[in-house]
């Protein structure tokens, strides 16, 4: 097994995933998902390990959303992997046929591109598309949708709020018309963002009120580990202390298979031996940032209001620097040092979102520290507060 | 005796062995680049490989030889489409106008007259087809079907003029 970090990992090289996989399934026996997880954390690898290896009376059909800018655009989407779903048992798509004969005389060829006049219907286009697929009973009908808040941000972006919304609510309602119907939602920066942007818009509904959410941790240490190994032994790096390279590889970066898999990549072209520290250091440093981490700062500009960044950045800030995990009233009062500010239910909020979007985590007692010591470190140095 | 050619600027012009002959301190990158590759075709896994570095490192040089040594190799001939876009590929401006030089750059190398006739009609759609894309990406994707094997992309910097940088990837 080579190292590949950010390329296509085959499902059978999904390290470490089985027993979560395996409670996702269990959870969509009965009802839909919402995986979150941090970018990098495998997300996309492990919905290519569901598609792969799903039980046999499940249907799964897995799709990536991040182009897609319009409802008829996903409805297209949505109908051309239903399409070629039926045609492996040579059936086709009668209610959408009858829909659109009856609509707009229209015919459906072979290749079929839903025209412009047709976004007003995209909403019936989707239901008879649904309709077409769940026909033949016996079977639960899966659709994995991957960056589905991208795709939610875009549609809201080009046409509003009432269409982004309206496609939420639709899918609620499949859902909740169709018991054989599943839906995974997933995407690293969260579906929150989007709701609370449709809620400022007037917007009070739930739309994913009827889905469990599940969050994707990082590797547990012993399946790290196991990854770094497996990895070390196909790129036959050599060391001279063979039993304590996997462990201290997982560890420097916080279990995230994505970064186990570049700092083994590093090693293919270092000198053998070289510590796993320098090699850290060099990344989280280097100029043309290999592991992507500016967006850990450049995402906040999207995703939070003007008036909240202020209090983002000066928390992060305050944690990154921080010895010890800080109670609210802690970070709170120092926070009044960098911020003049009483507003402690504003900085609640904030806190909540960096607690959602994976920065902060919150310990048993309340405390508030960064999630992962990597991206602590790192905002420490991209913001020059010393190491 | 021949003296073998040698060019400043262009080294796709060069033959391979003056490549390799004038070669120097980078072979366990080559190396590790070739057996990416190799992976990407020989195995499920699949990797993709952005190269950056200041104009004159020799990234081009590192992307000829790339494509020397795998278009060498029996074992993925059958396997494999290499698609060169060399340094002079300008006018590159949209995903729309690289794929067609993808399969322009196939045709050429694989003489496939077929493929440079459907690629000549792409070039013959409306404007309109071509702008809102929709149309001629499952043109395209028929194309992409039809050759049944993967597809090593390579180009040059000149493909974003603002950034010095070559590009090693996978298609299919």
């Amino acid at each position: 097994m080579k190292a590949n970090p950010g390329g296509y990992i085959p499902p059978q090289e999904v390290i470490g995933r089985d027993q979560l996989i395996e409670r996702l399934w269990r959870i969509l026996g009965r009802q839909s998902l919402l995986l979150t997880a941090e970018r990098r954390m495998g997300k996309t690898s492990i919905l290519r390990k569901m598609a792969a290896e799903s039980p046999a009376d499940m249907r799964v059909i897995f799709h990536e959303l991040e182009h897609i800018n319009s409802p008829l655009e996903f409805v297209q989407l949505v109908y051309d992997d239903v399409s070629a779903y039926l045609s492996q048992s040579r059936r086709t798509a009668q209610r959408v046929r009858a829909f659109l004969q009856g609509l707009k005389g229209m015919e459906l060829g072979g290749l079929v591109k839903f025209p412009d006049i047709l976004a007003p219907e995209w909403k019936a286009l989707l239901t008879n598309t649904i309709d077409d697929l769940l026909d033949q009973r016996g079977h639960t009908l899966l659709f994995l949708w991957d960056e589905m808040p991208m795709m939610l941000g875009n549609i809201q972006r080009y046409h509003g709020e009432h269409l982004a919304e309206d496609l939420l609510n639709t899918l609620r309602a499949l859902r909740q018309t169709y018991p054989d119907f599943r839906m995974v939602y997933t995407g690293s920066i969260g579906l929150h963002h989007v709701i609370n942007s449709l809620k400022r818009a007037g917007y009070a509904n739930a739309p994913t009120n009827d889905m469990a959410k599940v969050d994707v941790p990082p590797l547990a240490p012993q399946d790290a580990q196991d990854l770094a190994q497996r990895l070390i032994a196909g790129e036959a790096i050599q060391t001279k202390t063979p039993a304590q390279l996997a462990p201290t590889i997982a560890a420097a970066v916080d279990y995230c298979p994505y970064y186990i898999h570049h700092i083994v990549e590093e090693l293919c072209q270092r000198v053998p031996d070289t510590p796993i520290t320098d090699i850290v250091d060099e990344c989280l440093m280097a100029s043309n940032d290999p592991w992507d981490l500016r967006h850990y700062r450049d995402r906040i500009a999207t995703y939070y209001l003007p008036d909240e960044q202020p209090f983002v950045l000066s928390l992060l800030d305050i944690l990154a620097t921080a010895s010890t995990p800080l109670s609210f009233d802690a970070l709170f009062d120092r926070l009044k040092a960098h911020i003049a500010t009483e507003d402690s239910e504003t900085v609640r909020d904030v806190l909540r979102l960096l607690h959602d979007d994976h920065y902060l985590t919150r310990s048993s007692d309340g405390t508030w520290q960064f999630r992962f010591a990597l991206i602590q470190r790192w905002w420490r140095l991209e913001r020059g507060l010393g190491t | 005796m021949t003296t073998p050619f040698l060019s400043h600027f262009t080294p796709s012009l060069m033959s391979h062995e003056a490549l390799e002959a004038i070669f120097v301190q980078r072979e366990s990158f080559v190396t590790r680049l070739v057996d990416l590759s190799r992976a990407s075709v020989l195995t499920p896994a699949k990797h993709y490989t952005l190269l950056i570095g200041p104009r004159g490192i020799g990234k081009t040089h590192l992307i000829a030889l790339l494509y020397h040594r795998l278009a060498a190799m029996a074992d993925l001939r059958d396997h494999l489409c290499i698609a060169w876009l060399r340094e002079d590929e300008w006018g590159v401006t949209s995903f729309l106008e690289l794929l067609l030089r993808i399969f322009t750059a196939l045709s050429e190398e694989y003489k496939d007259n077929a493929l440079a006739e459907q690629v000549t009609a792409l070039y013959d759609l409306p404007p309109r087809w071509i702008s809102t894309s929709s149309d001629s990406n499952r043109s395209l994707s028929r194309m992409a079907s039809s050759i049944r094997v993967p597809i090593i992309g390579a180009w040059g910097p000149c493909l974003k003029p603002c950034a010095s940088r070559s590009s090693v990837r996978r298609f299919c």
